[in-house]
């Protein structure tokens, strides 16, 4: 009879505990996660696009399958860990392959994140600009303060090794023809040099000039105020993908 | 009989018409170019003595002419960048300069050298301003296209204070000549009014009335007005400092990028795109001057009885309006 009692409350006590980690790995399993919503943007439209992408741990390990972007609702991911670094990789043959870093906060609930990802459209024949214009009105050296744009494009470029491209920089204003070659010829060979210097091999990249300014987004017909002037955009134009 | 009562009253019609003119176009000026920058010329300051202007350009120089032979001084070279504006101190001993090199710098007006650089903007600095008040010439204001307006400490070369509260790009910045407010306005059409107490961040007030990005503020000599401008050509005269809108005058048909105010605290001249220079009373918003340029101007400013205006202009020529019969050049107490 008391043995019979002994093995009662083990049982019970069996079951309490196995109750309570049950509770606590299902805790620690799911009120912890974060999940990670937002759009993946064509750089030159900047609507959502349905690209495919994937996620890799801070050891480079890729999580799980291939996910497509849901460009209606803006779903990307779910399940990442708080305090983690995640890496978003477009691996879609329509787009530039880009890389995105994630650092996720350091929280104890569950959280969900906002973030929209810009993809550059990888279509031989077809132009990306680069934005902002790294360049300030009428001047033929880089901006201050565009070493990390210029980082990216080059980057980017590094990153896509079978792609060539062609830079394009478009004068302010409408003036003599040798004028507009000069300045766009001067930008470009600026552009150039820094995208080399960056690491990009110097037969990827030509400078095409032109001798008038942008057919698609000309200067305004008023001045802008001061600092806010018209500057002629600058384009990647993809020779060969 | 009725026939010649008619011609006599559309004679004193005309005598009233004429009389009317007259009466607005008080002033008349002279115009000679003293000289030229490599490019646009964006701001002009003219010292507190009257003695000398500050240009600077597109073409990333600062210049210094004499007043009032409009002789060039010297060229300050420094900024890796367009300049935007400049501005002497109270002793007239130093000039600030702000670009889109994102910096500030600070310059021996004596001896042209670089005192220093101060960082801490993240875009472009589009407008500088030493505080009137100071005797030290030490405290400056700038105002950038990061929305803020920093306070800066220019001899010990430290940041005093940002101040955040405009939700688009500023694009100037002007103290109070009494040292204690200072304005700042935005391309989001506002006109904010901070105080200059370092512990106070939120600013006192919002002056709101422009339909367009507000480019230029500057307060009066008693510090009882502040003339705002806009990219419409429009310019508001507010009281101060209680906010209250005066006059709104629709003066120029494109961007006005400047204004100025004589000592008398009533005359205010524009300078616009539009290619004209104009003066007015502010008081009562008349016209005293219309003055045609063959060019747009960015820029201007005045010896402190108006008898001499020194614009930049966007074909990089700095000229001198010179009243008639002032053509001596009178030298007297100025400020901007």
């Amino acid at each position: 009879m008391k043995t019979q009692r002994m093995m009662k409350h083990a049982l019970l006590l069996l079951a309490v505990t196995t109750f309570a980690v049950v509770s606590m790995s299902a805790q620690s399993a799911i009120g912890t996660v974060v999940t990670l919503s937002g759009y993946i943007l064509n750089a030159n439209s900047l609507t959502p696009v349905d690209a495919t992408y994937a996620l890799y741990d801070a050891a480079g390990k890729k999580m799980g399958q291939s996910f497509r972007a849901n460009a209606k609702d803006g779903y990307l991911v779910t399940g990442l860990q708080p305090g983690m670094k995640y890496t978003i990789k477009v691996e879609d043959p329509r787009f530039f392959k880009q890389e995105f870093t994630l650092d996720i906060p350091n929280t104890k609930k569950y959280a969900e994140i906002s973030k929209d990802f810009v993809v550059r459209p990888l279509e031989a024949g077809k132009s990306v600009a680069v934005t902002p214009t790294p360049f300030d009105l009428k001047k033929t050296t880089l901006k201050v303060g565009t070493d990390d744009e210029i980082a990216d494009v080059a980057h980017l470029l590094v990153m896509n090794p079978g792609v060539n491209v062609e830079l394009v920089c478009y004068p302010d204003e409408d003036g003599s023809a040798e004028a507009a070659a000069s300045l766009s010829m001067a930008r470009g060979n600026a552009l150039k040099a820094a995208l080399v210097k960056a690491g990009v091999p110097d037969g990827r990249v030509t400078v095409r000039t032109v001798k008038g300014t942008d057919p698609l987004n000309p200067p305004p017909l008023r001045k802008g105020a001061k600092g806010k002037r018209y500057v002629g955009p600058t384009y990647l134009f993809i020779t060969k993908v | 009989m009725k026939r010649t009562l008619r011609a006599w009253t559309g004679v004193a019609t005309m005598l009233c018409i004429a009389v009317t003119m007259g009466t607005a176009q008080q002033r008349t000026y002279t115009m000679k170019t003293i000289g030229n920058h490599a490019d646009e010329v964006l701001n002009v300051f003219v010292n507190d003595a009257n003695t000398m202007v500050a240009t600077c350009s597109l073409d990333e120089t600062i210049k210094l002419w004499s007043l009032p032979d409009g002789k060039e001084l010297r060229t300050l070279k420094g900024h890796t960048a367009q300049v935007n504006s400049v501005s002497f101190s109270n002793d007239d001993k130093t000039l600030a300069s702000g670009s889109n090199d994102r910096t500030v710098r600070t310059w021996n007006v004596e001896t042209g050298a670089q005192i220093g650089i101060n960082r801490g903007h993240t875009a472009e600095v589009i407008g500088v301003y030493f505080n009137p008040a100071d005797e030290k010439g030490e405290l400056l204001a700038s105002t950038s296209f990061d929305k803020t307006v920093k306070l800066w400490d220019t001899k010990l070369g430290i940041e005093l204070k940002t101040l955040r509260g405009h939700t688009m790009q500023t694009n100037a910045v002007a103290y109070s000549y009494d040292g204690r407010f200072l304005a700042s306005c935005s391309d989001d059409r506002s006109i904010q009014v901070w105080s200059t107490d370092l512990a106070k961040k939120e600013p006192l007030m919002t002056l709101l009335g422009h339909n367009s990005p507000v480019l230029s503020v500057l307060y009066s000599f008693d510090s009882k007005y502040l003339a705002s401008a806009d990219q419409d050509g429009v310019i508001k005269i507010w009281a101060m400092p209680a906010g209250e809108l005066v006059r709104t005058i629709n003066a120029h048909t494109d961007l006005v990028q400047d204004v100025s105010w004589a000592e008398d605290n009533k005359t205010l001249v524009s300078a616009s795109l539009d290619k004209t220079v104009k003066m007015w009373d502010a008081t009562t918003g008349q016209n005293l001057l219309n003055f045609p340029v063959n060019t747009e101007v960015w820029s201007l400013d005045l010896t402190s009885n108006a008898s001499t205006i020194i614009i930049g202009c966007a074909d990089g020529s700095v000229r001198m309006l010179t009243e008639k019969g002032n053509e001596a050049g009178r030298t007297n107490q100025k400020g901007k």
